[in-house]
């Protein structure tokens, strides 16, 4: 797979995970996109924005068509915070999740590239 | 080696460094979506923002929904307020529907009632909530809701049916949600799934009502306030009968005997607690045998001789039964203090009912329809959401509109098409308090009858989240749980306290609902009410036939003459409860002659009332609303009554102790030498002001204020002296009923009045109320009422500066909505609010948060001009738009119409769908 897929593959699988309930799909999105990309392109990234913008496209609509945001608020004020701080509930783990999606993308790669280089070295 | 080698190893080694890395963060990433962090649940499955908790968004019903274990397909319509007008082929499938749609709007509420009622909040919230648990397993709640349940599925099993029947309603949204992911956020912050729901707990939301209007622990107050003020002054604050004017429904006459219903209380005895005794302990079947129980009579009286004659009831003078000793006194302090902390949570009023109703009925010779209205206004804890959940359900054999408790079917007040009713707390005596005699040599028994009695031994497991599980060894009596098992109560010195509580006998209350909700007559009325237990409520009645009424159903248990149940009853034995008031001799009343009938928590009769049912120390309320209501609808200007006066009456404001005290504060001020100018300035925006506590007018604040500083200034140096100061429950407080009852007396009463010295000198004594017994001052009413004023206006002063133009109620007294989640946010308000605790419009404390729950105004020519407005609205979710839509008509005083049509369809139809029974409709 070209390394410019693996932004696009992680977005995909993040999205698809998340939609059955599987919230672990984005770090495994990234290392599915990440072990399956050639060398190049930047593993990290492509991956953590692949799955953040998944994670940020769910949690819009959400907020456009099911009062997200006022949920958000909502479980601040339970927790005795600002509504302000409703945002961090859609944010954070948007954000977590694509740190673990973008780690595992490089954990991958990066083993991914070890191996190549350890097979070039036996041959 | 070569060169090349050893640099592809170096960056080989540097991949697998970086990989590692990635790694690393990988992993402890995906851990910190996975667990929780502190307090906050895990974030990966708690905020998918397709699974997780942002999926318990409330959401229409679908316009057809299937749903397994209905019968047939139930329509459904709601109105623009989300109240649905449910149409069932029959009763199954009508509370089906109605725990399914009470659930799918309120299943946070329900739950945490149940949990709250059952003694189980410290599972899903930690250990600070353990001393509540364990106060309600002391309480027994659960246990009561149980055993009713059990006797119910036996004698009633039509009831039980209908139980059933919502809790599968109310399981069938569970299990939806569950597959959906739709439970509401708490479940998911708080990381667990309720459990289904059954009969049981719909008893314990019961119960937990009568908890709240019927459990006090006012004897124990008495005792303490006895022992602290001597028994001579503590009869003349707290007497059996107040002296100040009374306004009560029935004023007599009565009938002169006193039969007791031994029968009925031995009946709802449960195997243990109170009544258990009547005819002979058993001690069997309890949670554990109360081996070596005494046999014979406990009671072992006839009717009549038992009973307590108003002559009997009026506290003896100086006898000793119930008094206690001065650290026996203190000890007492001791254990309220630590039953006030750990009720806290469970926003428990043990001293005093802050919620208090309205209710009353004109017949139509008064009204402008020729028929009668009734209009009723429950005073509870207003919160979001709040504790009503409006129905219209519809079957074949019942057609009925109003407002349903969330976690129990039917409708608490509302009407059907041929009978309104409404209720209102009755407030006598329902808790009683029994100092049992223990020794040293007989651990586990109690003195009773003659013989030392086992205890029964209930031991209750406390699970709690995020520590270990609390095990509680709760002993009972022949008369109930014994109150010093609760941890952290300070030595009784001597003393083992258990208590009598109509909460713990099996209330046949669904019964009663189910009847009174098909009833279509006056005599049905009556025959359905005889089946109330607890909480004993004044329930205002009025039929299309015209007939108006009162009946005050419920327990009134009686101990024999003699005692006195207002104190510390003995436990040996003498002074346990013989029975009840038979049904028939209840207070009510039927057409009086007068055209009209009222509640509003007074003392429901006068002084001839030939049974002991409550004193004046905070059972009954001060009777002030009783006057205003009274007086609106005996006044000839208010003919005819239309539903707008009903209204207005709801809305009123008067402050009938402002009234009656105001003549006599504006005459001292002004009569009084050398009276300081504040005194002189408070008097001048007091005259002239007709009493009405508007929230944008100074004059109210000014009169609040000096009231506080009255009680204060006259009770003060007594309360400091005794130290009664620090008794929790009797702080002193401008809404103390019987101290304002008392000062009421003493204000306007002539001093050589018979109420007057029976409040201010008893028996003789030589001081006065208004001395000051700390420093020996002599002082006169005058004295005392310019000191208040003046002090009324330098407070005033100091909180909105000198320009009285500046001064309003509202600034002082403001009405706050709260959240049962306990979230600021979630609540509504302050709002600068009308009203004080002796109005109508009840809005009593500072901030307000009880009050009117639910207004209601039943018009009997017309249903469908029926009025009626609750402070929130049917949804629980703070993001619904139906979660508060009602609040705004509430806080002015507006209402809604209450469409009650017979068939489905209307032009106040906003959405309609159909649940239909799985696997297709028939």
């Amino acid at each position: 797979m070209r390394p410019a897929w693996r932004g696009p593959v992680t977005f995909a699988l993040t999205l698809l995970g998340l939609g059955i309930g599987l919230w672990w799909s984005a770090p495994v999105a990234g290392l599915v996109a990440g072990a399956a990309a050639r060398r190049g392109g930047r593993p990290f990234l492509d991956a953590a924005l692949g799955a953040l913008l998944a994670w940020a496209a769910l949690d819009a609509w959400r907020v456009l068509f099911w009062r997200g945001y006022a949920q958000a608020e909502a479980v601040a004020a339970v927790a005795g915070l600002p509504g302000a701080a409703g945002a961090a509930f859609l944010l954070l783990p948007a954000l977590v999740a694509a740190l673990a999606a973008g780690g595992a993308a490089a954990a991958a790669s990066a083993a991914r590239a070890a191996a190549e280089r350890g097979a070039r070295g036996a041959a | 080696m070569s060169l090349e080698a050893s640099a592809r190893a170096r960056r080989r080694r540097g991949t697998l460094v970086r990989a590692a890395a990635a790694l690393v963060i990988a992993a402890a990433s995906t851990a910190a979506l996975a667990f929780p962090l502190g307090p906050l649940p895990a974030l990966g499955p708690t905020f998918n923002p397709v699974t997780g908790l942002f999926a318990g968004v409330a959401r229409d019903v679908p316009k057809r929904l299937a749903l397994p274990g209905l019968e047939a397909p139930v329509v459904v319509e709601e109105d623009a307020y989300a109240v649905p007008h449910i149409f069932a082929r029959n009763d199954h499938d009508l509370f089906f529907a109605q725990g399914y749609l009470v659930a799918r709007n309120r299943m946070v509420q329900m739950d945490l009632m149940r949990r709250s009622g059952s003694g189980r909040l410290a599972e899903i919230l930690g250990p600070k909530l353990v001393p509540a648990d364990a106060l309600q397993r002391i309480l027994g709640l659960r246990r009561t809701a149980e055993a009713e349940a059990q006797r119910l599925k036996t004698d009633e099993p039509e009831i039980y049916a209908h139980l059933e029947a919502y809790a599968e309603g109310v399981n069938a949204w569970l299990e939806e949600a569950r597959r959906a992911h739709a439970l509401p956020a708490p479940f998911r912050l708080l990381g667990y799934v309720p459990e289904p729901w059954t009969p049981a707990d719909s008893l314990v939301v019961q119960g937990i009502m009568t908890e709240d209007l019927a459990l006090t622990m006012q004897p124990i107050l008495r005792t303490i306030a006895e022992a602290k003020l001597g028994s001579t002054r503590a009869e003349a604050l707290f007497p059996t009968v107040a002296v100040n004017e009374q306004h009560p429904y029935n004023p007599g006459p009565y009938p002169p005997d006193t039969p007791v219903d031994a029968a009925a209380l031995k009946a709802r005895a449960l195997d243990f607690g109170p009544g258990a005794g009547v005819g002979g302990v058993t001690g069997g079947g309890g949670p554990a045998a109360a081996e070596g129980a005494a046999g014979g009579a406990a009671a072992g009286v006839t009717a009549g001789a038992a009973s307590l004659g108003a002559a009997a009831a009026a506290p003896a003078r100086g006898s000793g039964d119930g008094a206690v000793a001065a650290a026996q006194a203190e000890a007492l302090a001791g254990l309220l203090r630590t039953l006030a902390a750990a009720a806290e949570p469970l926003a428990l009023p043990l001293f005093d009912h802050p919620g208090n109703s309205n209710n009353w009925v004109v017949d139509g010779t008064l009204t402008d329809t020729g028929r009668p209205y009734l209009a009723g206004d429950p005073h509870l804890a207003l919160t979001l959401p709040a504790i009503w959940y409006e129905v219209h359900l519809e079957a074949p054999d019942l057609d009925v509109y109003g407002v349903s408790i969330p976690g129990t079917p039917g409708v608490v007040i509302g009407h059907n098409r041929d009978v309104a009713w409404s209720l209102t707390n009755t407030e006598n005596q329902q808790t009683f308090f029994y100092a049992e005699q223990v020794s040293p040599r007989q651990p586990d028994a109690y003195f009773y009858q003659g013989r030392w009695v086992k205890f029964a031994h209930d031991t209750e497991e406390i699970r709690v989240k995020g520590g270990a599980t609390q095990r509680l060894d709760i002993r009972w009596t022949v008369h109930g749980p014994v109150l010093s098992e609760l941890p952290g109560v300070p030595p009784l010195h001597g003393l083992t306290i258990s208590m009598a509580y109509t909460g713990n006998l099996d209330s046949r209350d669904f019964v009663a609902l189910d009847r009174l909700m098909r009833a279509r007559d006056a005599s049905e009325v009556r025959a359905a009410l005889r089946e109330w237990g607890s909480p004993t409520q004044n329930f205002a009645y009025a039929t299309r036939q015209g007939d108006i009424g009162v009946i005050s159903a419920g327990y009134y248990p009686l101990v024999p003459a003699g005692a006195k149940p207002w104190l510390l009853l003995p436990g040996t034995g003498g002074a346990d409860w013989i029975g009840l008031i038979p049904y028939d001799r209840v207070p009510q009343i039927h057409n009086p002659s007068w055209h009209y009938a009222f509640t509003a928590n007074q003392r429901e009769v006068g002084p001839d009332y030939p049974y002991y049912i409550g004193t004046a120390d905070n059972f009954f309320d001060a009777g002030y609303r009783a006057d205003t209501i009274d007086a609106f609808l005996a006044d000839p200007r208010n003919r005819p009554i239309t539903r707008e006066k009903m209204a207005e009456l709801q809305a009123s404001n008067r402050d009938a102790l402002a009234a009656r005290l105001l003549p006599a504060v504006l005459r001292a001020a002004r009569s009084a030498p050398g009276a300081p100018a504040e005194a002189k300035q408070a008097a001048d925006l007091l005259s002239g002001w007709d009493a009405v506590m508007k929230k944008d007018e100074a004059a109210p604040a000014v009169w609040w204020t000096f009231l506080d500083h009255y009680v204060k200034d006259v009770f003060g140096p007594w309360w400091q002296k005794s130290g009664l100061d620090s008794v929790p429950g009797l702080e002193l407080r401008p809404n103390f009923a019987p101290l304002a009852e008392a000062l009421e007396v003493l204000t306007t009463a002539p001093p050589d009045s018979a109420a007057y010295q029976a409040v201010d000198h008893p028996r003789g004594a030589p001081e006065s109320w208004f001395d000051d017994p700390l420093r020996g001052v002599h002082r006169t009413r005058d004295e005392v009422i310019v000191q208040a004023l003046a002090e009324a206006v330098q407070d005033l002063q100091a909180r909105f500066g000198a320009d009285p133009s500046k001064w309003r109620w509202g600034g002082l007294h403001e009405r706050q909505i709260e959240s049962l989640l306990q979230s600021p946010a979630l609540g509504r308000g302050p709002y600068p609010a009308d009203g004080d605790a002796f109005t109508p419009n009840a809005a009593g404390g500072q901030p307000s948060t009880h009050g009117p729950s639910w207004r209601m105004i039943a018009n009997l020519a017309d249903w469908n001009a029926s009025w009626g407005v609750y402070p929130g609205g049917q949804s629980g979710d703070p993001t619904s738009a139906h979660y508060d839509d009602q609040l705004p008509l509430w806080l002015s005083y507006r209402y809604k119409a209450l469409p009650f049509p017979e068939s489905p369809g209307g032009d106040w139809v906003r959405r309609t769908f159909t649940l239909a029974p799985e696997g297709g409709s028939r």
